[in-house]
């Protein structure tokens, strides 16, 4: 036996401790150089770049699409925020789970969900709508799931307050944001704004941290657009539009109403037409804009502006006398020409006023076909009005070359001619204001968010059509359509229009070509109706196409009281005196 | 009147202890939000308070109760396993106020139990002398691996091995052990492990195939050590931590964080000071020549190296994910109280070192 104290622990270290010690320095060595072997080097290099590359990104800002508004402010067309619902799947430990819990908070359909599994699932996937542009509640009840992979994330969503008014002037964009018809699409760099991209640190949750935060400049923002349609106008307009349509059952019909000083398209409208919220509820052949995409043949419509040409060329004045063959006429190319009621001598304002046929040819005949065609071409039929939407038609004027001795007996009454609604609104406007052809004004201004004009559009004068004198004259005959000719209907007691009705055969189709008929159908009709208001005085000129009516399709009938009501709302809405009110206060007139 | 035995206080493993729990608070500061960082301070406060109970009670009072902890602490194993699941373990006995982790008292019990039992003992050369000292602690283990937390589960075999080879186990009968332990890895994998244990195993071996979901942890852990160089991004200025990429950046991965912010340098040092302190406290071991004390030490030593190295093995990825935290450094009541304890008892077998008379604790001789 040996005695020992603890301090004397001299001897030799036992068995155990060499082990465990030696254990444990090896063991923290192999942790050092594991150390060395992570902080050093190449993996370091690797590592250091990771980092950068996973923190680092961009957020990317979009700016709030700019208003539509009409000529008075009123907003057409705004950008609302709402909340977007998203998954991370890369942050989602439970798929399943968390699924279950958005389906507690939202109702989900079966296709709804399939989609988010299908792509949830993919590879590598990092984003995955769960359903876009939510309601106040559903976004409330996703805010409070608290889940780093549900993202509940804010976008603009397109409102177009007035619903369909204005449809198809104003257009609408897809989901994300892009202008795909109308000015949402004309416009839509304008309106959109550019994005801007600003450097961000990204944290686990892919929550975006601004490293600094940088003022994004004005310039970038989305600009306001304000239209030169007027609300109320377009509301007037399309309320008559769509009496007479379904009153006739016509297969479609359109109207425009222009200032016809500026070429302000005041009212633009299409029936059938669509709601702006839910666009693809409607056939697409709905979203189709008559008004410059659709040609007809003007008809009687036409011939002011053939008279107008005969005046200015001085190959007629409105007392020139022109026999009429009591409404049957055999040209020197053998063609026989009707008129709907005979008459024998007329003046050539006379010819106007009761829309004949024959007198028109006459008139045509003495201008010769190069003076015609030149001015009809001078009054922008066959080439495009310039207006700033999508889809415009040229319309169809045969060149000079190509025009036959019948052209000289079809042209001057409307046929062989094409021509789109707008073209003939504009050759209207150049009578009523003294001859200056417009380019046709669809937006007035781009304001910046404040208000502030960046950019004003000017009135646009194609050309000199005619001299203000001739315009006069045939306005004044325009009058007289209205009063005792053709256009009896449109006359009212507020207001002296002036203006021309027009019917025209549309070309047979495919069913009654099968039944024999050839050229024009005996039962499908365009009525239109073009008129000046007042004539004295022009303020508006308003047009009314009806399409395939059934019960009636002259011009004067079917669309002419369209245009009168439309005239009358209009002009009083826009407080224009009426004849009554000239009648009791001479001064009201000093300002003509 | 100040008591001798103040100052045969081990003050290496003192300054040790406070130089690493420093270290541990400037990253904490770094990594977790304040409000966790003032419990953190709180914490330390009640630690060094339990080491010093632990280091100024006589450690053979607490010998002497050793059978009554590991009752207790075996009662404790069992109600938690009966009570409902916090974040998918059954880890957690919740009581007004705070919380009992039970597997960190079974530690505690564990050493004084082992070192009670083989203190008296002096068969642990034969097979059937280990039979007794492998039951007691494998017991409580399976108990823990049904938490399942096998984290601290993992911790039990190595200290036991180390006291039952200090205690003059035959090494012979120790690695025969080991290859058996080797070997119930399949039956384990087959049997035993859960899901997503075996996922955490197999991304550790590929993690490029699990980026996504298990490895995401140790990818973001490996990007946070390397990207820290050798002088580290600078306190506060590591991406990985303060972007939130790290996930348990406070509590396991807090190595991520020191190696990120501190780079290879702290890194280092940290190493340095835990392989001191282990060390420091088989040393304490050596120069104890009674046995129970002897034990005492080595047990707590291994406990705190083993969970020290695998700790840091998880967050450099030498070993797969087990959720162990790091002693003293990581963010964490029970973890830290008892490493303190460890300490306390560490400091106390090295102040109380009594006469022994007679040979060397467990010193066989060849003539035997």
């Amino acid at each position: 036996m040996r005695i020992e104290s603890c301090h004397s622990s001299t001897r030799s270290v036992s068995n155990w401790a060499r082990v465990c010690l030696c254990l444990a320095v090896v063991g923290y060595c192999a942790l050092a150089a594991r150390l060395v072997m992570l902080q050093h080097g190449e993996r370091a290099q690797t590592a250091s770049q990771k980092v950068v590359s996973q923190t680092n990104t961009v957020a990317r800002w979009t700016p709030q699409r700019g208003e539509i508004t009409d000529r008075n402010g009123q907003p057409l067309a705004i950008s609302k925020p709402v909340y977007s619902c998203a998954l991370d799947p890369l942050l989602i430990k439970n798929l399943q789970a968390t699924i279950e819990t958005i389906r507690n908070a939202i109702h989900l359909t079966p296709i709804e969900l399939d989609k988010i599994y299908t792509r949830a699932e993919a590879e590598g996937c990092r984003f995955v709508w769960v359903r876009r542009q939510l309601t106040d509640t559903d976004a409330e009840a996703l805010r409070k799931i608290k889940d780093a992979g549900v993202i509940v994330q804010q976008e603009y969503k397109r409102v177009y307050p007035q619903n369909q008014l204005g449809a198809h002037l104003v257009g609408f964009t897809d989901i994300d944001g892009n202008g795909l018809e109308g000015i949402e699409h004309v416009c839509n760099p304008i309106l959109k704004g550019l994005s801007a991209t600003t450097p961000m640190l990204r944290d686990a949750r892919n929550r975006k941290m601004l490293q600094n935060a940088e003022e994004i400049p004005e310039s970038r923002y989305g600009l306001k657009v304000e239209m030169s349609l007027d609300s109320m106008i377009q509301l007037i307009a399309e309320e008559e539009l769509v009496k007479v349509a379904r009153e006739y059952s016509a297969k479609s019909a359109c109207a425009i109403v222009m200032d016809p000083f500026t070429g302000d398209i005041l009212a633009l409208v299409n029936y059938p037409s669509y709601d702006l919220n839910r666009p693809t509820l409607w056939p697409t052949s709905h979203r189709l804009n008559q008004c410059i995409s659709s040609i007809i043949e003007p008809g009687s419509t036409f011939k002011p502006v053939v008279m107008a040409a005969a005046l200015e060329a001085g190959k007629v004045r409105p007392s020139s006398r022109i026999f009429c063959n009591h409404g049957s006429w055999r040209m020197a190319n053998g063609r026989i020409l009707h008129d709907a009621h005979g008459y024998g001598l007329l003046t050539a304002e006379g010819v106007l006023v009761k829309s004949s046929n024959i007198g028109m040819a006459k008139i045509a005949l003495q201008m010769g076909a190069p003076s015609l065609h030149e001015a009809v071409t001078r009054f922008g039929f066959g080439e495009e009005t310039g207006v700033p939407l999508p889809g415009e038609l040229s319309g169809k004027i045969y060149p000079l070359a190509k025009w036959t001795s019948y052209s000289m007996g079809s042209v001057p009454m409307g046929q062989e001619v094409a021509v789109t609604p707008i073209q003939l609104v504009t050759a209207y406007a150049a009578l009523a204001n003294g001859g200056d052809l417009l380019k046709p004004r669809i937006v007035r201004c781009i304001r910046k968010r404040d208000g502030e004009i960046v950019y004003d559009i000017p009135v646009t004068v194609r050309r000199k059509a005619l001299h203000a004198s001739v315009a006069k004259t045939v306005r004044e005959m325009l009058r007289n359509v209205v009063e005792d000719g053709t256009g009896k209907r449109v006359d009212m007691d507020e207001y002296e229009l002036g203006g021309k009705t027009g019917t025209a055969q549309l070309p047979v189709n495919t069913e009654e070509y099968a039944e024999g008929q050839r050229g024009y159908s005996k039962s499908r009709y365009v009525s239109n109706f073009v008129a000046i208001a007042p004539y004295d005085n022009p303020r508006l000129v308003v047009f009314v196409g009806v399409r395939e009516p059934h019960g009636a399709h002259y011009g004067g009938v079917v669309a002419g009281p369209a245009v009168r009501e439309i005239s009358r709302r209009v002009l009083q809405y826009m407080s224009e005196p009426t004849r009554q009110d000239l009648a009791y206060s001479p001064n009201a007139g000093g300002n003509r | 009147m100040v008591d001798s035995r103040f100052f045969r206080i081990d003050w290496i493993i003192i300054l040790t202890t406070f130089a690493l729990v420093g270290i541990g608070l400037v990253y904490q500061y770094s990594a977790a939000s304040s409000d966790i960082f003032a419990k953190q301070i709180s914490w330390v406060v009640i630690g060094i308070l339990a080491m010093a109970t632990a280091a100024f009670i006589d450690y053979r009072f607490l010998l002497r109760h050793a059978y009554s902890f590991y009752a207790f602490a075996m009662v404790l194993l069992v109600v938690v396993l009966q009570l409902p699941a916090v974040r998918g373990a059954q880890s957690w006995i919740r009581l007004p106020g705070f919380n009992i982790q039970p597997t960190e008292f079974m530690k505690l019990a564990l050493i004084l139990t082992l070192a009670r039992y083989l203190m008296l003992r002096e068969n642990q050369h034969t097979i059937r002398g280990l039979i007794m000292p492998f039951a007691l602690a494998l017991t409580p283990t399976a108990l823990i691996l049904k938490q399942p937390d096998l984290g601290s589960a993992i911790l039990i075999p190595p200290t036991l091995l180390a006291v039952v080879y200090a205690s003059s186990a035959r090494l012979r009968h120790l690695i025969g052990v080991c290859l058996m332990g080797v070997a119930s890895v399949v039956p384990m994998w087959m049997f035993v492990m859960k899901g997503y244990q075996k996922r955490r195993v197999l991304a550790f071996l590929d993690p490029d195939l699990y980026e996504a979901r298990e490895a995401y942890q140790l990818i973001m852990s490996l990007i946070a050590i390397g990207s820290g160089r050798i002088f580290g991004a600078g306190l506060g200025k590591g991406t990985q931590t303060s972007l939130d990429l790290l996930p348990d950046k406070h509590t396991d991965f807090i190595f991520g964080v020191i190696a990120e912010e501190g780079g290879f340098v702290v890194a280092s040092i940290v190493l340095m000071l835990f392989l001191l302190l282990v060390c420091e406290g088989y040393r304490v071991a050596v120069r104890t020549r009674e046995p129970g004390g002897r034990l005492i030490a080595i047990g707590c030593a291994t406990l705190m190296g083993v969970q020290v190295a695998v700790n840091i093995g998880v967050v450099t990825a030498m070993l797969p994910t087990t959720g162990i935290t790091l002693p003293l450094i990581s963010y964490g009541g029970s973890s830290m109280v008892v490493t303190f304890v460890l300490i306390g008892l560490l400091l106390n077998v090295g102040m109380h070192k009594p006469m022994v008379l007679g040979r060397e604790a467990f010193e066989r001789h060849d003539d035997e």
